[in-house]
């Protein structure tokens, strides 16, 4: 890491607050994330961290906060005057197609073959032509080891090479950044290897990521900060050796007691 | 009694303009009413108070009173006001603005039907909300909605024939001067009934085979959006 990208980081929150109703989803949350980073965030359910990846992505609009994208705003833009405006349609969308998100659900679409789920939105927002749009999607679908599913509807994929669909729809528009949330939830345990496979690979060559996740091995292994959220907040962050072996606080001893509990009874 | 199928014969020609006339207006009306429909589905569901209250007043309108009441008032009424419109116009705005709240219906639902996630994954990669409704929303609406608008367009066809109260001369406006020219309802009516019938059933049958060509390109589609691993 040179010493520029120490300066500014990729992305950056500040006191971002989001609240549905009565509940208080996200309280006041500040994060940042340096270039090449793979941020991995756990909680109880509930916590907030998939609203906090949503927010980043401004699917979820929060109520208060400043988000930063390579210094670049995003949702909102804070006037000279100090006032704070929603920025226009036209900048959300193209600031929103440098972060690809990756759902649980995978939410592929299904009308639309692999080839096109791949190349539909490097057309119609990058304005690239078809043949090179093509050409990146082969090119990442082999990156996920798809190569030979092009002609496929989603549905005739499995969850675990559907999400390596999804994450290869994201790597088309050359993001900056992943977002994924909860990217092995929704599989059969058999499928989340492939899908760790991706990520680690994605992770090794440098893709900045905030991963939430359930898969703390994966975490221990690949990540290099982990938060712990819980009520709204990130509660405590460290690097995996830090947070998982030697936790501080007693919410997150408490929370990986219960996993670990979880663990003996399934293995 | 005895049929006499030789008046419809003597009185072709002005049966065969007056089911032209039919055709025109309920074409007109698809035509107009589908969009119109899908303006007022989107109206609907504006984030702007003033659009989306109008849309559904409109709506609430149209879908609660007779189709005939909305067609005096468009030919009688408004030329009180100045607006003096050729009946056969009156035929096919009128049938329009009806067609068009029920179209309406049709297709939020047929919109609501999809997951959120479409839209969700849609905009995340950066599309905008038409982008995001042309290119993945709506198509995948297609299929739940073709059939309500194949029956809401087959009851077009038929409220049609009210519009001879303000004498617009289509089919059943045709059948009621062929009735009085030659004092003989039974072979006319008889005749535009099937008339009637043949038309609906070209657009029913045709429509079923669109479906069919549609389904068979997505039978898996729907069905999957919720199980997540069937393996290929």
């Amino acid at each position: 890491m040179n010493a520029v990208d120490e300066v500014q980081p990729l992305i950056e929150l500040f006191g971002i607050r989001k609240t549905f109703g009565e509940i208080v989803a996200l309280d006041g949350v500040d994060l940042s994330v340096a270039r090449g980073e793979v941020v991995c965030v756990i909680g109880p359910s509930g916590c907030g961290k998939s609203t906090l990846l949503r927010t980043i992505n401004w699917l979820e609009v929060p109520d208060s906060g400043q988000i930063l994208l390579e210094g670049n705003p995003v949702g909102t833009v804070a006037k000279v005057n100090g006032k704070i405006t929603s920025q226009s349609a036209k900048d959300l969308n193209s600031i929103r197609s440098r972060m690809g998100m990756v759902f649980q659900q995978f939410n592929l679409w299904p009308h639309l073959s692999v080839l096109e789920n791949v190349t539909r939105a490097q057309k119609i927002v990058l304005r690239i032509p078809q043949k090179d749009a093509e050409l990146t999607a082969y090119s990442c679908l082999s990156q996920v080891g798809l190569s030979d599913k092009t002609d496929a509807l989603p549905d005739q994929l499995s969850g675990g090479q559907q999400q390596r669909v999804a994450i290869a729809r994201a790597l088309s528009m050359n993001p900056t950044l992943m977002l994924m949330d909860e990217p092995t939830s929704a599989l059969d345990p058999e499928l989340v290897g492939d899908v760790l496979g991706v990520l680690q690979k994605l992770a090794e060559d440098g893709m900045t990521m905030i991963i939430v996740t359930h898969e703390l091995g994966f975490a221990a292994k690949f990540a290099d900060r982990i938060l712990f959220m819980d009520r709204g907040l990130i509660v405590e962050e460290g690097t995996p050796q830090q947070l998982l072996r030697n936790p501080e606080t007693d919410r997150l001893k408490f929370f990986l007691k219960q996993l670990g509990e979880m663990n003996l009874i399934l293995s | 009694m005895d049929l006499d199928f030789k008046i419809i014969l003597d009185w072709w020609p002005l049966i065969l303009d007056g089911f032209k006339l039919t055709l025109v207006i309920v074409t007109g009306a698809i035509l107009l009413g589908i969009p119109l429909g899908g303006l007022l589905a989107f109206g609907r569901q504006s984030r702007f108070k003033i659009i989306s209250i109008s849309a559904t007043a409109f709506i609430e309108l149209f879908r609660n009173t007779p189709f005939m009441i909305q067609v005096f008032l468009l030919f009688y009424v408004l030329p009180f006001y100045g607006i003096r419109i050729p009946a056969n116009i009156v035929g096919i705005i009128g049938l329009a603005l009806f067609g068009s709240v029920y179209y309406a219906e049709i297709i939020r639902a047929g919109i609501d039907a999809i997951p959120r996630g479409q839209l969700e994954s849609a905009r995340s990669i950066g599309m905008s909300h038409w982008q995001s409704m042309t290119n993945i929303v709506l198509p995948q609406s297609m299929r739940i909605i073709l059939p309500p608008i194949g029956n809401q367009t087959l009851s077009l066809v038929k409220e049609s024939s009210i519009l001879s109260t303000i004498t617009v001369q289509e089919l059943t406006m045709s059948a009621l001067i062929v009735q009085g020219q030659t004092f003989r309802p039974f072979e006319i009516f008889i005749v535009i009934t099937l008339l009637y019938w043949g038309l609906n059933e070209l657009i029913a049958t045709s429509l079923r085979i669109y479906e069919r060509r549609l389904k068979r390109r997505s039978t898996l589609v729907l069905a999957g959006t919720s199980s997540n691993e069937r393996l290929s």
